[in-house]
């Protein structure tokens, strides 16, 4: 996957634009489905604690890499939503959009053999990937920089212009 | 939801994810058209003459006879195989992917290579900007939003203060407040 930063500035300009159709995204749930682009990081959990240590701790197979799939980000998701309270439809929702967008950008990065991780898991399929990127490549992130960039300026003129009611945008 | 509901709800989620991680990791080998690192280490000669694609960190390269000795990392432990015919700008210490066919004696003719991470800066690389992002993620969310004590839940932060006005029309999902 790419690093962090780059799928969080990728999931807000996702969102972002998708705002400017939906008017129940407003910037508290774009600032939601962006914490749910960090869900299929959470493999990096791996850092601190090795799949095969805790595989052999608890006596049967374990990869936490399943959290970076399609099925690990829907049920993270649901647990994180939770701690929305009466609100945890949007919130579900928002954290689907923002892992989802996570789970679509990695799976354009480079493979040899040219078909993507298993990230449709538990879908037993791997797609074809593009093979765009590799994971340290300092350009998806500033590819990833400049369409954010992009999408904020945007995204200024379009809470500026008259068809968009004023609600919801001005605390920025 | 009720506090007891919401505890039951997100222990049968945790068991899922649980559940989830088990299931991966049980169903790898049969998800995999081809041998994975697992049934490498377990019996390479089963598979000689089979194509695969190995992760490995590069110990040795000879980037004239197009040869690279990488480690291989699987569950409980790590060997090393020899790469023929490999086409890449990697260091001792970088991450390649390689995809090609077995050859006897731990020995793949390469066919594909990508370089995951040039050198071992690579990685260090990719875990600082990480960093920031999780930096990131944690101040946009805390400007929207805050923890709200008696309900033990996050709530807005729109409407407390006299600037944002009321939005419950167009705020949708927040009308529910």
């Amino acid at each position: 996957m790419p690093d962090l930063l780059s799928h969080v500035l990728l999931a807000y300009a996702v969102l972002t634009v998708a705002s400017w159709r939906l008017n129940r995204l407003t910037d508290e749930w774009i600032a939601v489905g962006v914490a749910g682009a960090a869900i299929p990081d959470l493999i990096k959990a791996e850092l601190l604690v090795d799949s095969a240590v805790v595989s052999r701790a608890i006596g049967v197979p374990f990869d936490v890499e399943a959290i970076g799939t399609l099925g690990g980000v829907l049920l993270v998701a649901g647990v994180i939503a939770l701690a929305f309270g009466r609100r945890w439809r949007p919130a579900y929702a928002a954290l689907v959009a923002g892992g989802g967008a996570s789970l679509v950008f990695d799976g354009l990065r480079a493979y040899a053999d040219g078909r993507a991780s298993f990230w449709l898991y538990p879908i037993p399929w791997r797609p074809p990937t593009p093979s765009l990127y590799v994971s340290s490549d300092p350009a998806v992130l500033a590819a990833a920089a400049l369409v954010a960039g992009g999408v904020a300026v945007a995204d200024r003129r379009v809470g500026e212009s008259a068809d968009r009611p004023p609600g919801g945008r001005t605390g920025e | 939801m009720l506090p007891w509901r919401r505890a039951a709800v997100g222990v049968v989620l945790l068991a899922a994810v649980l559940g989830l991680c088990v299931h991966f990791d049980a169903t790898e080998e049969r998800r995999w058209d081809s041998p994975t690192e697992d049934e490498l280490a377990a019996d390479y000669d089963a598979h000689v003459g089979e194509r695969a694609l190995l992760f490995g960190t590069v110990e040795r390269i000879d980037r004239d006879a197009g040869t690279a000795t990488v480690r291989v990392e699987h569950d409980g432990g790590e060997f090393t195989i020899r790469l023929r015919s490999v086409r890449a700008d990697v260091a001792p210490g970088g991450l390649v992917q390689a995809y090609g066919r077995l050859g006897p004696g731990r020995t793949m003719t390469v066919s594909e290579t990508v370089v995951v991470e040039r050198d071992g800066g690579a990685a260090l690389y990719k875990y600082a900007v990480s960093l920031v992002g999780a930096v990131g993620i944690l101040a946009l969310f805390f400007r929207r939003w805050r923890v709200d004590v008696a309900t033990l839940s996050f709530v807005p932060r729109e409407g407390e203060t006299v600037t944002s006005g009321p939005t419950a029309d167009e705020a949708g999902g927040a009308d529910d407040a």
